[in-house]
C-alpha cells in the first residue's frame, strides 16, 4: 500500500525527464541551422578561394593591384569561374578604402542568393602592402 | 484542508525545479561530450581548415621583407610585416578566430630569421627563414598547424679568362637558385675590378658582353676587360621576385 502511494513521485520524475527530453530537443532544432553550411555554397566558396590563390601563388595577384590592372583582373577572374558562375570582386586596403575605381565583375547578379569571401592578399614587392580582396559569387539560376 | 491544498500546488513548481535541473545536467553532459569531440579533431585533422590562404600570405610576406632587405632596406621589415599581416588576418576571420605566431630563425649563420651572405669564392646568397604557428579556433573545431617557411636566392659564380690582344676575353657561367630549384634572374649587372683592390667597372655593350640564357637558370655570360693583370668579377642579380644577391670570383687564367 506504501509503495503503490510512493509511486507517485517516481512518475513525477519520469514526467520530468520527458519534459526536459522535450526542452532538450527544441534547442537543438533551434541550433542545427546555425551550424548547417549549404554545400553549393562551400563549393563556390571553394571555386572562389582556388581562383584567388593561384593568382597569388606567385605574387601576380599584388602586382595587378598594385598596378591598377583592373581590366586584367577581371580577365583573369572571369577565366577562372565557368560562365554560369557570377562574380563581383571589390579590393580594398588596409584602412578598408575601396581600390578599384572601375567594376570588376561579370555583369548583374541574376540570382538572388551570393555568397561573400574575403581573402587577405599580402604583395611581394618592396613597398610591402596587405589588400583585402571581397569576393562576391552567385550561381546562374 | 488549506494548507493541503497549498501542498498539492507547490507539486507543481517542483516538478518544473526538477526538469530543470534535469536539463542542466542533459545539457552540461551534452556541452562536456560536444568539447572533447573538438578537441579530438584538432589533434587529429587539419586537413579540414584550409590553410593554404595564409601559408601564401606568409611567404609572400617574407618575399616582400627579403627583397626589401637584400636591396639595403631595412632588416627588420620582416617582423614588422608579419605583424601587421597577424593582426590583418586575425581583424578578418568571421568564421573563426584565426591567430598566427611566427619566430625568425636566430640560429646561426640567421639572425633575425635572414641570412646575407655575397662571398668572394663565386657565391651568393640571401635567404629568411621564419617558423608559424597558427591556431584556429572556430564555433564547430579547433585547428592547429605549425610550419617553417624559407625564401631563398642564391647564385653561383665562376669564370676563365684568355688574352685577346691587348685586352681580355672573360668567360663567366653564372648558376642562380631558390629554395625550390634552379631560379630565373630579372637583371644580371657585371663588374670587374682590373688591379687588386681597383675601382669596380661596370660592363656594358661597349665590353661586348653577351648573355646568354639557357633557361635553366644557368646563364652564359661573355665580355671583354681591359686588364692585364687577374680580373675579379661581380655578378648582381634580380631574381624574377626582386631578391637581390652577388658574388665575387678572381677568372682562372686559361
Amino acid at each position: 500500500m506504501r509503495l503503490l502511494k510512493d509511486n507517485k513521485g517516481q512518475i513525477r520524475v519520469i514526467e520530468a525527464f520527458f519534459a526536459s527530453i522535450l526542452l532538450l530537443s527544441v534547442l537543438t532544432l533551434v541550433s542545427a541551422p546555425r551550424n548547417a553550411k549549404n554545400t553549393s555554397d562551400q563549393n563556390l566558396i571553394s571555386i572562389g578561394q582556388n581562383a584567388l590563390l593561384t593568382l597569388d601563388n606567385n605574387g601576380y595577384l599584388s602586382k595587378l593591384i598594385e598596378n591598377e590592372s583592373w581590366t586584367t583582373l577581371r580577365e583573369c577572374m572571369q577565366s577562372s569561374f565557368p560562365p554560369t558562375v557570377w562574380f563581383n570582386l571589390t579590393v580594398f586596403n588596409e584602412d578598408s578604402t575601396v581600390l578599384n575605381d572601375i567594376l570588376i565583375s561579370s555583369g548583374s547578379p541574376i540570382n538572388e542568393k551570393i555568397v561573400s569571401l574575403d581573402y587577405v592578399c599580402a604583395s611581394q614587392s618592396q613597398s610591402y602592402g596587405i589588400y583585402l580582396i571581397r569576393l562576391q559569387l552567385s550561381v546562374v539560376s | 484542508m488549506k494548507s493541503e491544498h497549498r501542498k498539492r500546488g507547490n507539486s507543481g513548481q517542483a516538478l518544473i525545479v526538477t526538469a530543470l535541473i534535469i536539463t542542466l545536467m542533459w545539457m552540461s553532459t551534452v556541452y562536456y561530450v560536444l568539447e572533447t569531440e573538438k578537441e579530438t579533431v584538432s589533434i587529429i585533422s587539419t586537413a579540414d581548415f584550409d590553410f593554404s590562404v595564409t601559408k601564401v600570405s606568409t611567404r609572400n610576406t617574407l618575399i616582400s621583407a627579403l627583397a626589401n632587405a637584400s636591396n639595403g632596406g631595412d632588416k627588420e621589415a620582416l617582423t614588422t610585416d608579419l605583424e601587421k599581416l597577424s593582426s590583418t588576418l586575425h581583424a578578418h576571420s568571421y568564421e573563426a578566430e584565426v591567430d598566427l605566431s611566427f619566430t625568425p630563425l636566430n640560429t646561426t649563420p640567421y639572425q633575425d630569421g635572414m641570412w646575407i651572405s655575397w662571398g668572394e669564392e663565386g657565391s651568393g646568397l640571401s635567404s629568411a627563414y621564419v617558423s608559424f604557428a597558427i591556431n584556429v579556433s572556430g564555433s564547430a573545431a579547433n585547428y592547429y598547424l605549425a610550419y617553417e617557411t624559407n625564401v631563398t636566392t642564391a647564385l653561383h659564380i665562376d669564370g676563365v679568362c684568355a688574352d685577346e690582344g691587348s685586352e681580355k676575353r672573360v668567360n663567366m657561367t653564372c648558376t642562380i637558385y631558390d629554395e625550390n630549384g634552379p631560379a630565373l634572374a630579372k637583371t644580371i649587372s657585371i663588374l670587374y675590378q682590373n688591379q687588386t683592390d681597383g675601382s669596380w667597372l661596370s660592363v656594358d655593350q661597349q665590353n661586348n658582353l653577351a648573355i646568354v640564357d639557357f633557361g635553366n637558370g644557368t646563364y652564359g655570360i661573355s665580355f671583354l676587360a681591359y686588364s692585364q693583370g687577374p680580373i675579379k668579377v661581380s655578378a648582381q642579380i634580380n631574381d624574377l621576385r626582386g631578391i637581390f644577391a652577388m658574388a665575387n670570383v678572381t677568372c682562372v687564367q686559361a
